[in-house]
Parts: structure tokens; C-alpha cells; sequence
């Protein structure tokens, strides 16, 4: 570790052994102080490694930085490496300031030589304290160029990160002995069995795809199909989801290919520690709308991953893991933002999309709920948060574009005072050349910026608001999160608290989704599953993903696969 | 792996900490939006024409103006129906054209237009009386109306399962009458409408 008490100039340099013997952090971590560390939820993994309390407060310029350029294409991603993705790091964020960087080959260098080695020569301590020094000369001058207007916004982040940091070594539980033991060493065996039964078009070669296959396959059924900028057939799992809505005859390859046959179990053991857990970075601040985004090279998260994995989950001995869920968080953030008195009294009185079904004409005031209806409705209400045009509710409906021209100019009567106001925020925008969440979430509005972005960013970033508001309060209070998901949370908690510890769960997040959306956005118990069972035990037969979850099973252990040969 | 005993993982009981107190510390960091920009839609156009053949409509069972008198006249290839006042109807030039009509006002289906339409009230050709028949029909039903030429009338026709209720628009009837016939009110002499029946070139 490599500290710089900024008001002292002290600097504070220890090896794990003597970290290991301190049972709080070796400098003020007190209100009248503040930890400064670039992507801090890093650092605060080691508090929490190493048992010491946190500091009160935390200002991570890694957020800053994100803050300062979030939005402004000019500037991120850089002109040269336009296909960029994720958020800068440190070197780039002093390139982006105009500061003197050091090389990336250097740092990965040193990285690389810190993290395989368990013990170090003396000329590897003294580069490795050179290397920690650097570090911390960058982060404070990165610090001094931030533009930080809003110091409480700022700490509100490192409060974030804390809890990130919290959320991150938690992780979920999983069925590892299963996962590891039977699953994975079956994998193979267990796509090829599905890949014989489903691969209509015999595009596979044993459990390999062959895209020439499928390239033939378009041009003989002429098939209109999307292409790379170097003019090839775009093979993506999600390509091939949108184009079987147009050809039907091409579901199954996509669920073929979606839920298991590209589908790389190796991802998902990796992220699998020594506990049973699974723990993957969370990313936090990774999308514009200031939303977590869990990924790493080689690993995948696992609510990320298709439904019927998800069956997976064990909470460990003596221990519940339940997924508690917003309900129709977005429709709510946004009934309660714009104050259009329809929208919010439809979504205090039960179902959002029936309701407006209702508003609409579509069904009686007194009828039984409809799912036909209900189902179809659903697209247009989500849709209009972000201006989906009638050719988009055809597309999502199957619907016809005069029934979809109908659906909008409906919306928009029903919901006129939303309609009004989601014009007024994007005017807002482009006027201000920002827009930002209740909680401060910002984005740089510029030329380049969709107007679908805009209309669509208060429900998106009102939305990271309360994750965060959620996740900030619920770890402070004590409570384990082993994952933040969209608009849920998968918490744990000790069998004989179990009640008490989801009441105030469940009390947390309403009263997080009430200071951002203004009224309480309602929470639901999505499900509850106590040791020793996992998900894949408990959910309901009829569940997505269950019945999938308990054919694999059977093939494994019922025997049924062939073996496949890796010539 | 699945020898190994399984660490138990580092998992706290849920403390006694009021969130309660937390939230008050993070709600006074809630920003409140200041929409200083405030769009506003102005209707300009009300198009009055009877409904076109390719849609369905519904005509408002209480929002029309009975006893009115138009004259349909062209503007290229479309029409254009001046609106003669009371007073008006008895000039020499105007008497012969007038056509005594219905002002009602229609919703259209697919897309929820709508528009005022000048239905006859005469019913002594049998195109007016299926014109007046589809509109009457059309305060309950979705309608359609399209022109036979064999016939030389036209066949009109319930929607086969529309079943949605119009949405008629938030403005008065008198601001929709206002804003179709604007300018091409006929209330005196000199009117340019007036004076080019009477072959006055301005």
C-alpha cells in the first residue's frame, strides 16, 4: 500500500505483512477527512479484506472523470479508438486532462510483475514503490484538473463505490459442486445433444458452427439480412433473435444459439472462488445512464446469463438468497417525474399496461385483466418512454402500423401531461446543453447526441438513482447484497432473520424509489430460496428458463449424452 | 472443487441502523428540475372535408352545427367549403350555390384525426341521403363511405372490429370551427370569394 497524507505531505508505504497486523487504515479515516483512490472500490476491497473499518468519506476521480466527459463524444471515446468501449482508466484520464502519462506497457508491466510474484526482490520493492508512488502523484493531479463543482454529489459517488465494493465481495452463491463437477465437464456433451435436436438447418459440424452454412442458407431463401461494414453476414445471437420476429422459421437456431449452444460455460467457472461464490466486477458508472455494467474479460455475470442458469443459485448453509424486484420501476420514475396525474394514478392502481389498455379503449373499465390485450400494450407503454415510432410497435406487436399509429396517438392522449413534459425535458436539454437525474447523474448534450437518449434518460438514469440510493443504505444498514440486477437486488440473509431482514429490504427500496420518483415505487419478493436448495429447486414449474434448468439435469444425471470427441 | 469444504463466507446479521436517518442525510442531495422550457402546441389546422374512402369514422353525437349553409368551390384540385353566414344567404350570387348542411365533427381511424364535415341536409339526391345516413350511423359505429361509380352513390359500410371509442379533441367545437373556416367566412359584400362570383377583378 502507498498513502499520501495531503495536508502533511507523509507518505505511508507498507508490505502485506504489516498491513496485515493493522486492525484500522494507517491514516485518518474520519469526517474531517477524505480518501482519494481511482476506482476505489478496489481499495476498499482491502479494507474489507483486511477487516478495517471504511473511511466516511471517499472521492474516486475514476467517477469524476466519468462525470466531467460522460456524454461528450469529442472527447470519449478518444478520435483514434472510436471503437472503444468501458470508461477510462487512469492513464487515459490524464491524457484526456492534458497531464504527463506514464505508458500503458509500463503500468501493465508492473501490474503484471505485482500480481504473479508472492514475494519480491529488493530492486522489485523499490520499482514496485516507485511504480505505487507514481500512482498516487497521478491520481492527485488527475484530482487538482477535475472540474468538481458539487463536492456532496461527489462524496454521494464514493459512498456508491463503497457499497459497490461491499456488493462486489459478496458475490452470489451458487450450486457449485453441481455447476463444477457435473455441468461443466458435460458441457460439450450437453450442446451437442441439443444441437441435434434443434439444429433444423444442420448448420452445425458436431458442436461447431459453420457460417458458410448459414450464409447459404440466407441466399437460398433470399432472405434480407443485415451486414457488417466489410459487407459480411451479421451472425450476432441478438441478429439472429431480431431476424427470426421476421422469419419465423429461424426460432429455433436462436434459441439454439441464445440459450445454450455458444453459450461458453468456462465464463462462468472462472468467476467461481474457493467459497462457492460467483463474483464478477460490477462496473459501476460503465453506461451513460451512470447504471452499473458487470463484465470482465473471460468471465460473465451470472444474472446476465440465460434464465434457466440462473436455477444455479444456493445460498450457503444456514442462509436465505432472495431476489426482491421494482415493480415496473421505469413507468413509475417517469408517472412520477413528468406529475401526469393518469400515469402516476394508473401505476398506484395496480397494472400500468392494462390500465392504459383500459384508457385506451382496448377493454372495459370492469373486464377481467386480458393478457392478449394486456401483452400487447406492454410494448407500446415501454416504448413511449423513449419515442418508439409506429413502425417500431408493428415490429414489436406484430400488430398492423395503422393499429400502432392508433396505439401512439393514444399515448399520447391518455398520458398528454407525460407527453408535454418528456418534450419539455429534451428541449430543456438541448437548451442547457446537459441533462441531468435527480440524484445529479449527468450527461453532456450535444450535436451528436439521439433524441431517444434524452427522452429516454431520466427513466434509465432515475433509475441508477435509486440502485444506488438502494445499495448505499442497505449495506450501511448491515445488509448483504450479492448483487445489484437492473431493477432488482439478490440479498442474503441468516434463515432465522429472514423476515425481518426483507421487510426492511423491501421498506429501503420503496422509500429509495419515493425520493427519486416522488411517489413510492412498489417492491415485490421475487423469490426466496433457503439452503440447501437452489433456484433451479424451488422455482415455479411455469418460470423462464425452468423447464430448460430441469432437462439438463435430468441429461446429466440420467445419462442420455453422448460423448464428444475434441478431434 | 467439490472436496474442498466451503469457506464460510464473511456475512453479517443485519444491524440495528435506522435507514430511516440515512435517507434523511441522502435526500438533501436531490436535485429539483427547473423545466424553464416550456413547448406549446398550437392547433392551426382543422381540415374540413367529408372523411376520405380509405378510413373509418365516427361523427360526435352532440358536437355539430345544424342549419348551416356552405358552398363547396375548388382551390386546384381540392376543395375548399366557404362558410356563408345567416345574412349573407339571401345574396343573388350566393342563393343558387348554398348547400344547407350539418357541420359535423368526425374522428378518423387508423391514427385518431379528425376533421368537420359539412353533411348535407338536402336528402333529394341519394348520394346526400347516404352521406347523411353514414353520418347519423357514425355517432355509434365506426363507418366507412366509398363512392360507386356505377351506382353514382356511395356504398357505406361498418367497420368489422374496431373496437375502440374515439378521442376527440380537447378544443371547443366553436375554436375548431374557428380555426377550419378562417378565412374563408363569407360575411359581406365584399368578400373576394363574393366578388369573383359577381366577375370583379381585383
Amino acid at each position: 500500500m502507498h498513502a499520501r497524507e495531503e495536508h502533511s505531505g507523509a507518505t505511508i508505504s507498507l508490505w502485506s505483512d504489516e498491513l496485515l497486523r493493522l486492525t484500522h487504515a494507517p491514516f485518518d479515516t474520519g469526517p474531517d477527512s477524505v480518501m482519494v483512490a481511482f476506482a476505489s472500490n478496489a481499495e476498499l476491497q482491502c479494507f474489507l479484506a483486511l477487516g478495517w473499518p471504511f473511511p466516511t468519506n471517499v472521492l474516486d476521480p475514476y467517477v469524476e472523470n466519468i462525470v466531467a466527459i460522460n456524454g461528450n463524444t469529442a472527447v470519449w471515446p478518444p478520435p483514434d479508438e472510436k471503437g472503444r468501449k468501458g470508461r477510462p482508466g487512469l492513464l487515459d484520464a490524464l491524457k484526456l486532462h492534458d497531464l504527463p502519462a506514464r505508458s500503458q506497457e509500463h503500468k501493465d508491466r508492473m501490474r503484471d510483475m505485482i500480481l504473479k510474484n508472492e514475494n519480491y526482490t529488493p530492486e522489485q520493492r523499490r520499482e514496485i514503490q516507485d511504480y505505487n508512488e507514481e500512482d498516487d502523484d497521478d491520481t492527485i493531479a488527475l484530482l487538482g484538473a477535475l472540474p468538481i463543482n458539487d463536492i456532496n454529489h461527489a462524496l454521494f459517488h464514493g459512498r456508491y463505490m463503497a457499497a459497490v465494493a461491499r456488493e462486489e465481495r459478496v458475490g452470489l452463491p451458487v450450486y457449485s459442486e453441481y455447476l463444477l463437477d457435473e455441468l461443466a465437464p458435460n458441457w460439450d456433451a450437453i450442446r451437442l445433444h441439443y444441437i441435434q435436436r434443434d439444429d433444423e438447418f444442420h448448420l452445425y459440424d458436431g458442436v461447431n458452427f459453420v457460417e458458410e452454412r448459414l450464409w447459404d442458407l440466407i441466399r437460398a431463401k433470399g432472405w434480407d439480412w443485415p451486414r457488417t461494414p466489410t459487407g459480411r453476414y451479421q451472425l450476432k445471437i441478438a441478429t439472429i433473435g431480431r431476424q427470426a420476429t421476421r422469419y419465423p422459421e429461424l426460432k429455433s437456431l436462436a434459441r439454439l444459439r441464445d440459450q445454450i449452444a455458444e453459450l461458453r460455460i468456462n465464463k462462468l467457472v472462472n468467476t467461481i472462488g474457493a467459497d462457492g461464490f460467483s463474483r464478477c466486477p460490477l462496473l459501476p458508472f460503465w453506461t451513460i445512464t451512470g447504471r452499473n455494467q458487470p463484465s470482465a474479460r473471460d468471465k460473465m455475470f451470472l444474472p446476465g446469463l440465460p434464465k434457466w442458469l440462473h436455477g444455479e443459485l444456493k445460498p450457503p448453509r444456514d442462509m436465505a438468497l432472495v431476489e426482491l424486484d421494482f415493480v415496473a420501476e421505469e413507468p413509475c420514475i417517469v408517472a412520477g417525474l413528468s406529475g401526469d396525474p393518469a400515469m402516476i394514478a394508473d401505476y398506484q392502481n395496480g397494472d400500468v399496461h392494462w390500465l392504459f389498455a383500459v384508457r385506451a379503449g382496448l377493454a372495459a373499465p370492469d373486464a377481467a385483466v386480458d393478457h392478449r390485450i394486456r401483452d400487447l400494450c406492454k410494448p407500446v407503454c415501454h416504448g413511449m418512454n423513449y419515442g418508439i415510432t409506429p413502425y417500431g410497435i408493428a415490429a414489436k406487436t406484430k400488430k398492423s402500423l395503422d393499429w400502432a399509429r392508433e396505439m401512439q396517438a393514444r399515448h399520447r392522449y391518455v398520458y398528454s401531461v407525460f407527453h408535454q413534459w418528456r418534450g419539455d425535458v429534451v428541449a430543456q436539454a438541448h437548451f442547457d446543453g446537459v441533462i441531468t437525474s435527480p440524484f445529479g447523474w449527468r450527461l453532456i448534450v450535444t450535436a451528436n447526441t439521439k433524441t431517444r437518449t434524452l427522452m429516454n434518460f431520466l427513466a434509465q438514469a432515475g433509475g441508477g438513482d435509486v440502485m444506488r440510493l438502494v445499495s448505499i443504505v442497505a449495506t450501511e444498514c448491515g445488509i448483504t447484497i450479492a448483487a445489484p440486477v437492473h431493477d432488482a437486488f439478490w440479498i442474503l440473509a441468516p434463515l432465522d432473520d429472514l423476515d425481518t431482514t426483507i421487510a426492511r429490504m423491501s421498506e429501503i427500496m420503496t422509500e429509495a424509489g419515493r425520493l427519486v420518483a416522488g411517489i413510492p415505487i412498489r417492491v415485490k419478493v421475487e423469490a426466496v430460496v433457503r439452503w440447501p436448495q437452489c433456484l433451479g429447486d424451488v422455482r415455479k414449474p411455469d418460470a423462464k428458463g425452468q423447464a430448460m434448468w430441469c432437462e439438463v439435469r435430468e441429461l446429466v444425471r440420467n445419462g442420455g449424452l453422448q460423448k464428444v470427441s475434441n478431434a | 472443487m467439490a472436496d474442498e469444504p466451503a469457506a464460510k463466507p464473511d456475512l453479517k446479521v443485519v444491524s440495528n441502523k435506522d435507514p430511516a436517518a440515512i435517507f434523511d442525510d441522502l435526500a438533501t442531495l436531490r436535485k429539483e428540475s427547473k423545466l424553464t422550457v416550456k413547448r406549446k402546441t398550437v392547433l392551426v389546422n382543422v381540415p374540413v372535408e367529408k372523411p376520405p374512402n380509405n378510413v373509418h369514422f365516427r361523427t360526435h353525437p352532440t358536437l355539430k352545427l345544424e342549419n348551416a349553409t356552405v358552398i363547396k368551390d375548388k382551390n386546384g384540385t381540392s376543395d375548399v367549403w366557404y362558410f356563408i353566414v345567416p345574412a349573407m344567404r339571401g345574396h343573388p350570387k350566393l342563393a343558387p350555390r348554398l348547400r344547407p348542411v350539418t357541420i359535423m365533427l368526425a374522428c378518423l381511424w387508423p391514427g385518431n384525426g379528425f376533421l368537420l364535415w359539412p353533411v348535407p341536409e338536402r336528402t333529394s339526391f341519394k348520394a346526400w341521403k347516404s352521406e347523411k345516413n353514414a353520418a347519423d350511423l357514425a355517432q355509434t359505429i365506426w363507418m366507412s363511405m366509398v363512392w360507386n361509380e356505377e351506382r353514382s352513390d356511395f356504398d357505406v359500410e361498418k367497420a368489422e372490429e374496431i373496437d375502440i371509442e374515439p378521442i376527440w379533441p380537447k378544443e371547443s367545437f366553436e375554436e375548431l370551427l374557428k380555426i377550419g373556416f378562417a378565412d374563408v367566412i363569407v360575411d359581406n359584400e365584399d368578400h373576394y370569394f363574393v366578388r369573383r362570383l359577381r366577375g370583379i377583378i381585383d
